[in-house]
């Protein structure tokens, strides 16, 4: 299979749920489909040279992601949730909302465990971390998302 | 946490628009490397061995001239008061000693394998993250209490040994790029503690027929100063207010000419002294007498005056920095033991909390908003300080 039709399929794999954790990581649907789209793009130049597209792509949409709202806090810029534009309902803005008041490392390690399904060591890889850290993060980010959501912790 | 996976269920109804179009035909934007950080890193550190003497010299000059002690809060400030809630507890084995420095928390651990050697841990103290693991051939060896390990000038500090106890040894990790840096030979058997002022760096090096003090020139990290301090033990070197202290037995500690590395005062504190540790300015202990319980001991760094405090509840530990004077809680209930944090002016315990299943609190480190405890055997633990 060619690199481009091979990319393609891990896209029509994963690219929704990509897409769906990045935006709770981001909280911002245009963060989402740029760093999303720009992930790819990445990887379609890369071609031969990703041995593992989907873990690649997943990286990489966070790291983009994540320097998008670096340089919107530098700039001093914050964007409200356009969620009318996606059909979110109200419970699904309350977590998103909730998740943008956490740190970015608790964040992303909720987001990718919880809402992507990585087991610890894989959110450490993708986070650049490691699974102590990433244990770390998990404890603290569902604490806090429990006093902000009011919810239950199972 | 069943509520929150449901959330993140219902986030799977939310659809994404088809980006597949704008992927073929997109630009990228350039991205670094995977990796390309750690090379770079690799590159520097290169050159930094390459110009190793003219670094060493520039380093003299951006550091040599400051005296480096724990920090201190101000005296006319009173602690702020904070409620202490313990937090998490890494699970790092045999960790041997704890400080605090540069922003970081370092934890020295052993590998527990007869050789000595062990890792450096650099956790992030506001989020218990830890940062990096720098293995390093040998780490302190004190029991309990800490100890052997000093931050300072973008460096950590580690006293050791090395050739199976044949040689003390010091050694200096590079706070910028995570790595062991240097190894210095010190002779003796092991170097057992260490501390920076402005005159160098400070170690106790255990030899025969005494102890002795090492003073390195901190530029080119040669020995320039070796006396020998008459005594067969020495535990902390305390660098304060421009004076440096040895503990040289039990319950006394002496005065050192920072000159000459000779001994110029002996203070004999009642009861002994079990940890020492420096704030405000002073040297402060815990001791204890038969008649009066445990005590908190202040010495004046530059008199030697003892002056004692009641402190019913303190533990064989203190420890101090930015977030107060802090020691090991004995409330002398069955079972619960943990940390407190005294008033300097009167010994009171005025924060506290317990810790978990009565694990012995060996080591302390205190940072700004956090306090840190080691366990004997294993954990890390941080106990959040909350503003009240």
């Amino acid at each position: 299979m060619k690199p481009a039709a091979r990319l393609e399929r891990v896209y029509r794999e994963h690219g929704d749920r990509l897409w769906r954790a990045v935006l709770a990581f981001a909280g911002d649907p245009e963060v989402a489909s740029d760093a999303v789209a720009e992930a790819f793009a990445q990887a379609l130049r890369r071609g031969d040279e990703i041995r593992e597209p989907d873990r690649w792509v997943w990286r990489a949409a966070f790291r983009i992601a994540r320097g998008e709202l670096k340089a919107r806090r530098d700039r001093g810029q914050s964007f409200p949730l356009r969620e009318e534009r996606y059909g979110m309902d109200t419970e699904t803005v309350e977590l998103i909302e909730a998740l943008r008041r956490l740190p970015t490392k608790q964040r992303a390690s909720v987001v990718l465990h919880h809402g992507g399904g990585y087991p610890i060591r894989e959110v450490a890889l993708i986070i650049g971390s490691t699974p102590a850290a990433v244990r770390v993060h998990l404890s603290r980010g569902r604490r806090r998302l429990r006093d902000l959501m009011g919810g239950d912790d199972g | 946490m069943a509520d929150l996976e449901t959330r993140f269920r219902r986030l799977d109804g939310v659809r994404g628009p088809d980006l597949w179009p704008d992927i073929e035909t997109r630009e990228p934007r350039s991205m670094p490397e995977a990796g390309a950080g750690r090379r770079v890193a690799a590159g520097a550190v290169a050159l930094l061995l390459a110009a190793g003497g003219a670094l060493l010299v520039a380093r003299a000059f951006l550091g040599g001239d400051r005296a480096v002690e724990r920090p201190v809060r101000p005296a006319e400030s009173p602690p702020a008061p904070v409620d202490p809630v313990v937090d998490v507890t890494l699970p790092i084995k045999w960790p041997s000693s704890i400080v605090y420095g540069e922003g970081s928390i370092w934890v020295a651990a052993s590998a527990n394998d007869g050789t000595g050697a062990g890792t450096v841990y650099r956790i992030d103290p506001d989020t218990a993250e830890i940062l990096a693991e720098i293995e390093v051939p040998s780490v302190p060896g004190w029991e309990v209490g800490g100890g052997g390990m000093e931050v300072a000038h973008g460096s950590v500090w580690v006293a050791g040994y090395l050739d199976d106890g044949d040689q003390g040894a010091l050694l200096r990790v590079d706070v910028a790029t995570n790595s062991l840096a240097d190894v210095i030979p010190l002779g003796g058997q092991f170097a057992g503690d260490v501390a920076i002022d402005q005159h160098g760096v400070w170690v106790t090096v255990f030899a025969e027929p005494s102890v002795e003090l090492v003073r390195l020139d901190q530029a080119t990290l040669t020995i320039d100063t070796r006396a020998s301090l008459d005594v067969d033990w020495a535990r902390e070197i305390l660098a304060v207010e421009g004076q440096l202290w040895v503990r040289t037995t039990q319950g006394a500690i002496s005065k050192i000419d920072p000159l000459s590395g000779d001994v110029v005062q002996r203070v004999d504190v009642p009861g002994g002294l079990t940890s020492l540790t420096t704030f405000e300015g002073a040297i402060w202990g815990a001791t204890w007498k038969a008649s009066e319980g445990n005590l908190l001991a202040r010495i004046d760094a530059a008199t030697g005056e003892v002056v004692l405090l009641p402190a019913e509840t303190l533990g064989f530990l203190v420890e101090s920095g930015p977030s107060g004077l802090w020691g090991r809680w004995d409330p002398g209930i069955r079972g619960t033991l943990g940390v407190a944090r005294f008033d300097p002016a009167s010994g009171r315990v005025d924060a506290s909390v317990a810790l978990e299943g009565g694990n012995q609190p060996v080591a302390m480190a205190v940072a700004s908003g956090s306090l840190w405890v080691t366990g004997y055997e294993e954990g890390v633990t941080r106990i959040e300080l909350r503003p009240q």
